[in-house]
């Protein structure tokens, strides 16, 4: 009845290079019928979008097809010549890349990319194929198709970017859409209209899609199976809900292990990081890759023999590759690591900001804004961030990008100055005070935690001297020996060798890297701690190592983390209270558990309900925010959500901000709406009772519901 | 993946650059034309059979005899000088000048790059601006009228390079420094409270040292060619010094009758710079591997 579109058998990839083969691919197999979405997971280096670049027929010079085959439609795609695979490119498959801008040409107008796409696979005049785009451009949700054909690709936001590349993707009505990380990219909220458009239009042109994502959740929302991918071989494949809710392959347990659900918190699930990495494709071990990493790892059965797939019984579609799938019992967990769970009572005040603002003057010198003399333009970066934070708190302050949380972490730091307001650190004032005018004290309680792991060491210094020049200049340890033993203390810290003092920062992989920003913040033991985004730009299993190292080492000096995010069930999972900024002004702050459960400042509510959950037992309420964020140069006049918020009420939202006001103890919404309404919300999650194993203590949000 | 030593001696990571020239065939031809030129240089009391400023025998065709004993390899010049020998000692010239030169040069343009580089703005609207106007020179007219205001000699001619090729380094300084000024490694410095020099020299400059190497060794050819161009028009260090541009320059008005006292110096001349050139290419394609 449903014919496969796509068969893919013992397919083998290969590089080529200096020091021989090297296997990128191994034994792959996949079937996908009309119109069915299939998920590829698995974290950076296991070979999904090597996959997908084979299918394509279009891998890289010194990568090779070493043996299997790609039916596509019946037809053997890695026989066929560049002729016929021209036909077939962009006509049958079409794929969609992580970086929209940098899949539109930036010197073409829009509606001539998408013109082209047809002329060059449709015999068609030029009038016809402007209306089929425009058409296109409508189906993909764009307001106002008819200016942005017109447009060139920077005229446009990065969410629409990647909606007119979904746009180009489907014009010639392919069969089949290879998505390779379509959303990693873009802001949550901007994301999770692009998810939605997705399984709208597949579900439409009955597209079958290959989904390629390194989140779970994603997978979860878009598509009906899922193959788990571990070193350049699939470890476990079958249905999403049967992968989910039962996985038998140790590997998808650490997966979800690592990454924080919605029905559980830090304290009743604590993150658990898969140790060691990921195994050089040349270093791989006998037998089972994921073996020197796994918990059930068993000498002489698993390290033996090539491991081949073997299905379930009963669930032939549900195959696992493993040896010791029967034999291990993945679903009890195993003894919860109860950590007495501290940080209850939280120590005094550390840092008090209130009425902070920061605006930038922006000097327009054209000839056009000099002769109607308003040549200064003033972005407003920060607008009125006012909270505290106490010993051994984390603050999460969350937003997308744009929203002002960098800006404000520079104030933090002293590299700007506040314009305004005040920022207390200890009872003294630093607002005013750059870095180079703060008491050395001043500079040693404060320290950062940045974000690019590639960026945040010099490449230059071996990674001791770049410790011991750190604690030199906090002054706290005199003399060479003993200089160098702290170095060795913060390693341990870090639980990173001795050795690696020696090592420079290339010889490292990401998450080491992040270790020593770590313990490069708290080598003078600081009182407060500002991470920005420590983790965004690591694979899951290392991230959550790395957010657990933090968390402990929080816990143990006892500091006040200031925790700057987009990832909301990361900030959900770890933060003690929430801070939601929108366009530099805080929307909404409170206790976490307060924040996450009504009653919710509408941009909240969107942000959450645009989380991807990893987690089949729980319901999640779809808000979707249209439009983009504004500019802070030209903010809306009122309440700075009026022009996006789903909830607006009127003209008051659009005449006159919003205070803060009091919603519980600690907990504030700036919203014209009443609070009585906001209260009656209902929760963004709510659990499916009929399939829940419950989850112990389960927190506020979590309230059953009859869905 | 390189194995690496726990204690890595200065020796050791010399070594191991050299190692890296083998990745590159022109590299290595570049690196071995140069170093011939250094040992030539570093020799030339051996090498040079005779004394390069003692009037031997006049306008000697190559391969003639000398009849105080030995052969005149390349002839001897107007005056009766040892070509062979007065190049040999030319070398001693070239690549004494040249080096000083470029350093200088580069110590200037680093300082300027850096400046402009790491605290923009007015700081960098007024280094830019001085050279721009030094670069809208033509560069002999400025050397001309460097070397015609301070006199010839060595000293000067370093000076006048360095003058004329600071502006150069300042603006490839500059532009790598405004990039890695915005690295994550220059944010941490900053907040832990470094001084602006410890930022502009530790964290920024090493890490634009892959581009200033190649760079380097492509302008010291043209500082050699410079040197020679200044000897050529008698601006160069003054005589009997034996140097290759003066040599070039005295052959000129014989040159249809005795071509060789011109063209052996410009194989000199043409062939250090040739090596230094392929030197830069290799490096650069070197670091690209990387």
């Amino acid at each position: 009845m449903t014919e496969n579109i796509l068969e893919i058998s013992n397919l083998s990839i290969s590089y080529f290079s200096r020091s021989g083969e090297i296997p990128a691919v191994v034994d792959f197999n996949l079937v996908l019928k009309q119109g069915e979405s299939i998920g590829l997971v698995g974290e950076s280096g296991c070979g999904k979008s090597t996959v997908a670049m084979a299918i394509m027929q279009y891998l890289n010079g010194n990568a090779r097809i070493v043996g299997g085959s790609i039916r596509f439609k019946g037809r053997e795609l890695t026989r066929l010549s560049a002729k016929e695979l021209q036909q077939i490119r962009g006509n049958e498959i079409a794929m969609i890349y992580q970086e929209p801008m940098a899949s539109l040409n930036p010197t073409l107008l829009i509606g001539e990319q998408l013109i082209e796409v047809l002329r060059c696979h449709q015999k068609i005049n030029r009038h016809e194929a402007q209306a089929q785009a425009l058409d296109m451009l409508v189906n993909v949700h764009l307001p106002d198709p008819a200016r942005v054909m017109q447009a060139y690709p920077h005229q446009i936001s990065g969410g629409q970017q990647q909606r007119v590349v979904i746009a180009m993707a489907l014009l010639a009505k392919p069969a089949l859409l290879l998505l390779d990380e379509p959303t990693t990219a873009l802001d949550v909220t901007v994301e999770a209209g692009i998810v939605d458009l997705i399984g709208e239009l597949a579900a439409r042109f009955n597209t079958s899609m290959i989904y390629i994502s390194h989140n779970l959740g994603l997978i979860l929302e878009t598509c009906s199976r899922v193959n788990v991918m571990y070193s350049g071989q699939i470890v476990e494949t079958g249905a999403v809900k049967n992968v989910f809710d039962r996985m038998k392959h140790p590997y998808t347990k650490g997966l979800f292990d690592c990454i924080p659900l919605p029905s559980t918190d830090k304290h009743s699930r604590p993150l658990k990081p898969i140790r060691g990495q990921l195994p050089l494709p040349h270093q791989r071990p006998k037998g089972c890759f994921f073996g020197p990493r796994c918990d059930h790892f068993q000498p002489g059965r698993c390290d033996s023999a090539t491991i081949g797939i073997s299905s379930l019984p009963r669930q032939p579609d549900h195959a696992v590759r493993c040896v010791r799938w029967q034999e291990i019992d993945l679903d009890t967990p195993q003894a919860p690591q109860q950590e007495a769970s501290g940080g209850t009572g939280h120590g005094a005040e550390l840092l008090k900001i209130s009425d902070m603002q920061k605006y930038y003057e922006v000097h327009d010198r054209s000839l056009t804004a000099l002769l109607k003399g308003d040549n200064v333009k003033v972005v407003k970066a920060n607008e009125n961030i006012s909270f505290s934070a106490h010993a051994g708190e984390t603050v999460a302050i969350v937003g997308e990008s744009g929203c002002g949380k960098s800006t404000f972490a520079k104030v933090l730091m002293g590299l700007e100055t506040a314009s305004s307001g005040e920022v207390l650190l200890n009872g003294e004032s630093i607002a005013d005070k750059h870095v180079t005018e703060r008491r050395p004290d001043q500079t040693r309680a404060m320290q950062m935690v940045f974000q690019n792991p590639f960026d945040t060491l010099n490449p230059s210094l071996s990674i001791g001297t770049q410790l011991a020049r750190v604690i030199r200049k906090f002054g706290a340890i005199e003399g060479k020996a003993a200089i160098q033993a702290r170095v060795l203390e913060l390693l341990n810290l870090v639980k990173l060798p001795a050795e690696f003092a020696h090592r420079k920062p290339r010889q490292l992989s990401g998450g080491q890297k992040q270790r020593i920003g770590i313990a490069r913040a708290f080598a003078g033991n600081p009182s407060v701690v500002v991470a920005d985004e420590p983790v965004s730009a690591l694979d899951v299993s290392v991230g959550a190592a790395v957010t657990r190292l933090l968390m402990d080492i929080q816990q143990q000096q006892h500091t006040s983390v200031i925790f700057i995010s987009h990832d909301l069930s990361l900030v959900r999972y770890l933060a003690d209270r929430v801070v939601v900024i929108y366009l530099g002004n805080i929307v909404e702050q409170g206790s976490t558990e307060q924040v996450f459960a009504p009653p919710y400042h509408p941009y909240t509510e969107a942000l959450i309900s645009a989380i991807p959950v990893a987690d089949t037992t729980v319901q999640k309420k779809r808000v979707i925010l249209e439009g983009e964020i504004p500019s802070a140069m030209n903010p809306p006049a009122g309440c700075p959500f009026s022009s996006r918020c789903p909830r607006k009420i009127g003209s008051i939202c659009d005449e006159k901000k919003p205070e803060l006001t009091s919603a519980q103890s600690g907990h504030k919404i700036a919203c014209h709406i009443p609070l009585a309404e906001l209260l009656e919300v209902e929760p963004v999650f709510a659990l499916n009772q009929t399939v829940t194993v419950s989850p112990p203590l389960q927190p506020e949000p979590l309230r059953s519901a009859t869905a | 993946m390189e194995k690496t030593s726990n204690n890595p001696h200065p020796l050791h990571s010399l070594l191991t650059t050299i190692g890296l020239l083998r990745e590159s065939r022109v590299a290595m031809l570049g690196a071995a034309i140069c170093l011939f030129w250094v040992l030539v240089a570093l020799f030339a009391d051996v090498l040079a059979p005779h004394d390069p400023l003692s009037n031997l025998m006049p306008m000697q065709k190559p391969l003639s005899e000398n009849p105080q004993g030995g052969l005149f390899w390349l002839g001897t010049d107007l005056l009766g000088r040892d070509i062979l020998s007065r190049i040999i000692y030319g070398t001693q010239t070239v690549l004494i000048y040249a080096p000083l030169a470029t350093l200088t040069a580069y110590l200037v343009g680093i300082v300027m790059g850096l400046a402009g580089g790491y605290y923009q703005g007015r700081v960098d609207m007024v280094l830019s601006f001085v050279a721009n106007v030094i670069l809208s020179f033509p560069v002999l007219v400025l050397y001309i009228l460097i070397i015609a205001t301070i006199g010839s000699s060595g000293i000067n001619i370093i000076l006048a390079v360095t003058f004329a090729s600071a502006p150069g380094i300042f603006r490839i300084v500059r532009g790598l420094a405004m990039d890695l000024r915005n690295r994550e490694y220059v944010a941490a410095a900053q907040t832990r409270g470094e001084s602006a020099l410890w930022i502009m020299f530790v964290e920024i400059l090493p890490n634009a040292r892959g581009p200033l190497i190649v760079d380097a060794c492509l302008r010291m050819g043209y500082v050699i060619i410079t040197i020679g161009v200044l000897g050529f028009l008698g601006m160069g260090l003054p005589p009997p010094t034996p140097d290759w541009g003066g040599m070039i320059s005295d052959a000129r008005k014989l040159f249809p009758v005795f071509p060789h006292m011109a063209i052996f110096p410009c194989v000199a001349i043409s062939s250090l710079v040739l090596g230094l050139n392929l030197l830069s290419d290799g490096l650069r394609e070197i670091s690209l591997n990387d």
